[in-house]
C-alpha cells in the first residue's frame, strides 16, 4: 500500500495532464529497478537531444567563420562559387510562405466552416478525412506532382494567362517557365491547407451552440452568425492553426527543392512572380550533394538558422493552441 | 440626436421597417457568403483529385511483378526505356524502415512511461524537446546524422538512415503514447496500486493494456510519416542498385530513388516516378488508415 | 383536457388580446413527437409560464415559438403558431424578420464573448440593419435600463461582456433581446444557472418587463412560476414519452384550485 503524503498529491509540472492531483511520484525504495531504468532512458534521450543541438551548433561555427559577414550582405547565393549571401534564400522563404498562407488560409478556414455548417453531420468525418489525406502525401510525391503536372500547366497556361491579365506589368513580367516562385507557393499552399482546415474545424466545433442560438434568435442570417459571432470567437484558435501551418511551410524542403528552380545566374533574386529561386530549407537539400570542404559548414549554419526559426514558430503555435483550448472552460 | 422620434411606438416602427427593408440585402449577402464557403471546400478538393488521379492514372501500369522485383537499371541511348524496376529500392526501404521501427518503438514507449511516472524539470525539458522535434524540418535530422556519422566514418550505411528516421518517429510515438497513458482513468490505476501491486506491474498489466489503442495510433502514424521521408536519409544511406538486406551496406529507398529519377536525364525515369509514387502512397496510406482505425478503437472504449 | 382561453370566452381575468396563439401544436423529431396537441393563448403584457417535470416538452414547445427547433435536423412542427394572427410557419415574412419580434433568453447567459457590453446590447439591432449611431446609443440605454443594468454598466460600456457576473450577464442578454423591441420575450429557465440573489433580481425584472413585452417563461421551479406568472400551462410526459398540455389557466387557479388531479399532485410536490 503506497503511502499517500502531501507531496505525492501535488499537481505535476505539466498542469495539462490528467494526472494532476494523483499520486504519481514513485516513492524511493519501491521498485528500484523500474525507477532506475526509466531514469536511464530519460537521461539518455536528454543527452541525445543535447548532443543533437551541440553537433549542429559546433559544425556550423566553421561555416560562420568561412562565410563570415558575407552571409548577411546583399549579393547572391551560389554555392559552387562561394557566394554565400543568404538574402535570396531568406526572401525566397518569406515570399513562398507568405503567398502560400495567403492562398491556404482562406480556403482552409472556408472549407472548415463549410464542413461544420454545410455538410450533414454523418458525412463530416468522411469529408474531413479526405481533406486530411492531403497531409499524408509525402513531400517527394508533391515534388513529383509539382514538377511533372503543375509545372507544365503553369508554364503553358497559368503563367501566360496571369501575364496577359496583368499586361506584363510587374510582378507578372518576364520569362515564364512553369517552375519558380509561383509554383512553389501553390504547392506549399496545398501542403499546408489541410493543417489549417483540421485545426480550424476543431476550433469551430468547440464554439458553444448557445452563441449560435442567441444570434439566430435575434434575427441574424446564417452569414451574419458565422461572420459576426462564430469567427470572432475562433480567432485565437485560427491564429494557432495559421502559426502551425507557417512553421510547416518554413521547413518544407523536398517539394520546394524540386519545383523552385534554384537561385541561378539568370535569376539571382526572386523579384518576379515567375522567377526561380530557393528557400533556406530547399537550398540545403540542393547543395548537399556538392558538400566538400569548408563550404559544407555553411550548410550546417543554414540548418541551424532554419531549426531555430521553425522551432520558435512551432513553439508559439502550440502555446497559442493550448491557450485557446482553455477559452471556453 | 437620432433622426427618429423617441416615442416607443415609433421606435418599434422604425426597427420593423429597417428590418424589412434590409432583409433582401442581408439574405443575399448571407447566400453569397455561404456560396464562398462551398467554393472553398471545392477548391480544397481540386488538388487532392489531381494528385490522386495522376498518381493512380500514370502509375498503375507500373504495378507489375517485374517492376516490383527487378532492380533498377540505367537506361542507355539504345535503350531509353530500360529503367528496370524498383526491387532494390523496395528492399532498401524495408531494411531502413524496419530497423528504424525496431529501435523507435521500445525507445518511445519507455520514454513515454518515464515521462508519465517521473517528475521534475528534466521531464518537462525532454517532453518539450519531443514536441518541438515533431515540427522541425526533417532535413535537420539528416544533417545531424550526416555530420555525426558519415563525416566521422566516411561511409554510408543503410542503418544511418534508420537512425535518422528514429529522430522523426520517436517524438511522434512518444507524444501519442504519453497522451495514451495519461488518458487511462485514475480509478483503474489506484485499483491496481491498492491491490498491492508494484508500480511496474501496474504499468505492465493495467495501464499499458488500457492505453494500447492510442499507443498503436501513434506508432502507425509515425511509421506512415517515416516511410515517405526523403530528406533525412538522402545523404546518409548512399545508394545501391542491387537489392540488399544488409543494414551495413548502402541502400536506395523508394523516396531517394524518386529524388534521383526526378532529375534524371531520361524521360522514362521521370515517368517511372509515378509508379514509385503509387507504391509509396499505398504504403503510407495503409499505415495511416491503420492509425485511424486505432483512433476509432480508442473512442469506442 | 385543455382549457383554452379565446377572445370570446369570458374568464376570471381581465381579457387582453392574445399576442401568441398555439393551436394544436405538436413538435416532432424524426417523426417522434416530443410534445403534442398544445393549444393555448398567450395574453398580451402578461407573463405566461410553462411548468412541468423534466421531459414534459416545455422547452421544446418554447423553442418552437421562434422556430429555433429547426436547428435540429429532422424537426417538424404541426399545428399553428400565430403571432398576432400571423402563422409563423406559413408566413411570407422571412423568419429572420419574424425572429426579431420574438426575443429569447437562454438557460445559461450567452453574451457574445468577443463583444463589449454596448456591442452586445445593440447586436440585435445591428443584425437587422440599424446603423444610426444615435439611435443605437439610445436603444442601448433604454434596453439596459429596462434590464436594470444601466446604472452599473453605464461607465464601462466598452468593457468586454465577459467581465460581468453571471446575473449581470443574464440581464445583458435580456437587454440585448429587448433592444429590438420584440412583442414577445421567450425565457428558457433563465435563472437556472444563477445564485439566489441574482435569481430574485431576474424575477423582479420579469415582472417589471411585462409592461413592455409579453413574456413566456419555462421554469423548473414552480414556486418561481407562482411568484412571477399571471397564467400558467402545466405539461406532463405521457406514457408514450410525449409531452402533453394537461391544464392551462391563471396561475392562481393552477396553484390553488386546479381542474386536473395531476396538476394538483405536481404543485403539491408529490412528484418532480
Amino acid at each position: 500500500m503506497e503511502q499517500v503524503t502531501t507531496e505525492n498529491l501535488e499537481p505535476t509540472a505539466d498542469a495539462g495532464s490528467a494526472q494532476a492531483g494523483r499520486e504519481r511520484k514513485l516513492p524511493t525504495g519501491s521498485d528500484r529497478v523500474y525507477r532506475n531504468t526509466l531514469w536511464t532512458v530519460l537521461t539518455l534521450v536528454g543527452v541525445i537531444v543535447f548532443y543533437f543541438i551541440f553537433v549542429l551548433v559546433k559544425n556550423s561555427l566553421p561555416g560562420w567563420q568561412y562565410a563570415g559577414w558575407k552571409m548577411f550582405t546583399t549579393g547572391t547565393w551560389s554555392f559552387g562559387d562561394n557566394n554565400f549571401s543568404v538574402w535570396p534564400l531568406v526572401l525566397g522563404t518569406v515570399l513562398t510562405t507568405f503567398f502560400a498562407l495567403l492562398m491556404a488560409v482562406p480556403v482552409g478556414v472556408g472549407a472548415a466552416l463549410a464542413i461544420v455548417y454545410l455538410i450533414p453531420r454523418r458525412l463530416r468525418l468522411a469529408v474531413s478525412s479526405l481533406i486530411e489525406l492531403l497531409a499524408v502525401v509525402p513531400s517527394i510525391v508533391y515534388g513529383v506532382w509539382g514538377a511533372l503536372v503543375m509545372a507544365g500547366w503553369l508554364g503553358n497556361k497559368g503563367e501566360p494567362w496571369l501575364k496577359s491579365v496583368a499586361h506584363g506589368a510587374w510582378p507578372f513580367n518576364g520569362a515564364t517557365s512553369g517552375y519558380g516562385m509561383t509554383l512553389g507557393s501553390i504547392v506549399l499552399a496545398v501542403m499546408i491547407m489541410p493543417i489549417v482546415t483540421a485545426i480550424s474545424r476543431d476550433v469551430i466545433v468547440a464554439v458553444p451552440k448557445e452563441l449560435t442560438e442567441g444570434a439566430l434568435s435575434l434575427g441574424a442570417t446564417r452569414g451574419q452568425v458565422i461572420r459576426k459571432v462564430i469567427l470572432p470567437s475562433c480567432k485565437t484558435g485560427i491564429v494557432g492553426a495559421v502559426t502551425l501551418a507557417t512553421g510547416r511551410a518554413l521547413g518544407e524542403t523536398i517539394a520546394l527543392a524540386t519545383v523552385l528552380g534554384g537561385v541561378t545566374q539568370m535569376s539571382p533574386w526572386p523579384d518576379r512572380a515567375f522567377s526561380t529561386g530557393s528557400t533556406l530549407a530547399a537550398e540545403i537539400a540542393i547543395d548537399f550533394g556538392a558538400i566538400t570542404g569548408k563550404a559544407g559548414n555553411v550548410l550546417f549554419a543554414l540548418s541551424l538558422i532554419l531549426m531555430l526559426i521553425v522551432g520558435v514558430v512551432t513553439y508559439f503555435a502550440r502555446s497559442i493552441i493550448r491557450r485557446n483550448e482553455r477559452q471556453f472552460r | 440626436m437620432s433622426t427618429v422620434d423617441v416615442g416607443t411606438h415609433d421606435r418599434r416602427e422604425f426597427i420593423r421597417t429597417t428590418s424589412a427593408k434590409s432583409y433582401r440585402r442581408r439574405a443575399l449577402s448571407s447566400r453569397i457568403f455561404m456560396s464562398l464557403l462551398v467554393l472553398a471546400l471545392l477548391i480544397a478538393f481540386v488538388p487532392l483529385a489531381s494528385i490522386l488521379q495522376n498518381v493512380v492514372g500514370h502509375g498503375i501500369h507500373y504495378l507489375t511483378w517485374g517492376f516490383l522485383t527487378t532492380s533498377q537499371q540505367l537506361p542507355s541511348i539504345t535503350n531509353t526505356n530500360g529503367i528496370g524496376g524498383i526491387g532494390n529500392a523496395l528492399a532498401g526501404t524495408a531494411v531502413v524502415d524496419l530497423i528504424a521501427i525496431v529501435i523507435s518503438i521500445p525507445t518511445a514507449i519507455l520514454l513515454a512511461i518515464s515521462m508519465f511516472e517521473l517528475q521534475g524539470r528534466w521531464v518537462v525539458a525532454v517532453r518539450t524537446a519531443m514536441e518541438t522535434f515533431i515540427g522541425l524540418p526533417s532535413i535537420v535530422f539528416g544533417v545531424f546524422t550526416y555530420v555525426s556519422l558519415v563525416l566521422t566514418t566516411h561511409q554510408y550505411h543503410a542503418y544511418f538512415g534508420s537512425l535518422a528516421l528514429t529522430f522523426i518517429m520517436v517524438p511522434v510515438m512518444t507524444v501519442n503514447a504519453l497522451a495514451a497513458l495519461q488518458s487511462v482513468p485514475d480509478t483503474l490505476i489506484e485499483a491496481g496500486l491498492s491491490l498491492g501491486l508494484r508500480p511496474s506491474r501496474v504499468m505492465l498489466h493495467i495501464i499499458l493494456p488500457a492505453a494500447r489503442a492510442r499507443v498503436f495510433t501513434g506508432i502507425f502514424l509515425a511509421f506512415s510519416r517515416a516511410v515517405g521521408e526523403t530528406a533525412p536519409i538522402l545523404f546518409v544511406i548512399g545508394a545501391s542498385t542491387l537489392p540488399n538486406f544488409n543494414p551495413g551496406a548502402q541502400a536506395t529507398s523508394l523516396p531517394t530513388l524518386m529524388w534521383s529519377y526526378l532529375t534524371g536525364a531520361y524521360p522514362s525515369q521521370r515517368e517511372a516516378c509515378w509508379g514509385i509514387a503509387l507504391v509509396l502512397m499505398v504504403a503510407v496510406l495503409f499505415f495511416n488508415v491503420l492509425s485511424r482505425v486505432f483512433v476509432a478503437r480508442t473512442q469506442q472504449s | 383536457m385543455d382549457t383554452a382561453e379565446t377572445r370570446d370566452q369570458p374568464t376570471s381575468v381581465a381579457v387582453s388580446e392574445p399576442v401568441l396563439s398555439l393551436r394544436d401544436v405538436s413538435v416532432l423529431f424524426s417523426g417522434k413527437a416530443a410534445v403534442r396537441n398544445a393549444t393555448f393563448d398567450v395574453q398580451a403584457n402578461k407573463v405566461t409560464s410553462l411548468i412541468g417535470p423534466s421531459g414534459s416538452g416545455k422547452t421544446t414547445l418554447l423553442r418552437a415559438m421562434n422556430r429555433l427547433h429547426e436547428l435540429t435536423p429532422g424537426a417538424t412542427v404541426t399545428g399553428q403558431i400565430l403571432l398576432e394572427g400571423e402563422d409563423l410557419y406559413k408566413s411570407t415574412v422571412p423568419i429572420t424578420v419574424l425572429r426579431s419580434r420574438i426575443g429569447m433568453v437562454f438557460q445559461r447567459p450567452n453574451p457574445f464573448p468577443t463583444m463589449s457590453i454596448l456591442d452586445n446590447a445593440v447586436a440585435g439591432l445591428r443584425f437587422i440593419g440599424v446603423r444610426d449611431k444615435a439611435f443605437l446609443a439610445e436603444s442601448a440605454e433604454k434596453a439596459l435600463s429596462e434590464a436594470a443594468l444601466w446604472d452599473s454598466v453605464k461607465d464601462r460600456l466598452k468593457a468586454p461582456a465577459a467581465t460581468l457576473s453571471g446575473g449581470e450577464q443574464q440581464r445583458l442578454c435580456i437587454a440585448r433581446a429587448m433592444a429590438v423591441e420584440p412583442e414577445v420575450l421567450l425565457m428558457d429557465e433563465p435563472t437556472a444557472s444563477l445564485d439566489p440573489v441574482a435569481t430574485q433580481q431576474i424575477e423582479e425584472l420579469v415582472m417589471s418587463l411585462k409592461q413592455f413585452v409579453t413574456i413566456v417563461i419555462v421554469t423548473h421551479n414552480m414556486q418561481q412560476a407562482n411568484r412571477v406568472s399571471d397564467n400558467c400551462a402545466f405539461l406532463l410526459m405521457a406514457e408514450d414519452r410525449t409531452g402533453e398540455l394537461i391544464e392551462f389557466d391563471t396561475t392562481e387557479k393552477i396553484f390553488n384550485d386546479p381542474k386536473d388531479s395531476r396538476t394538483l399532485d405536481y404543485t403539491l410536490g408529490r412528484f418532480g
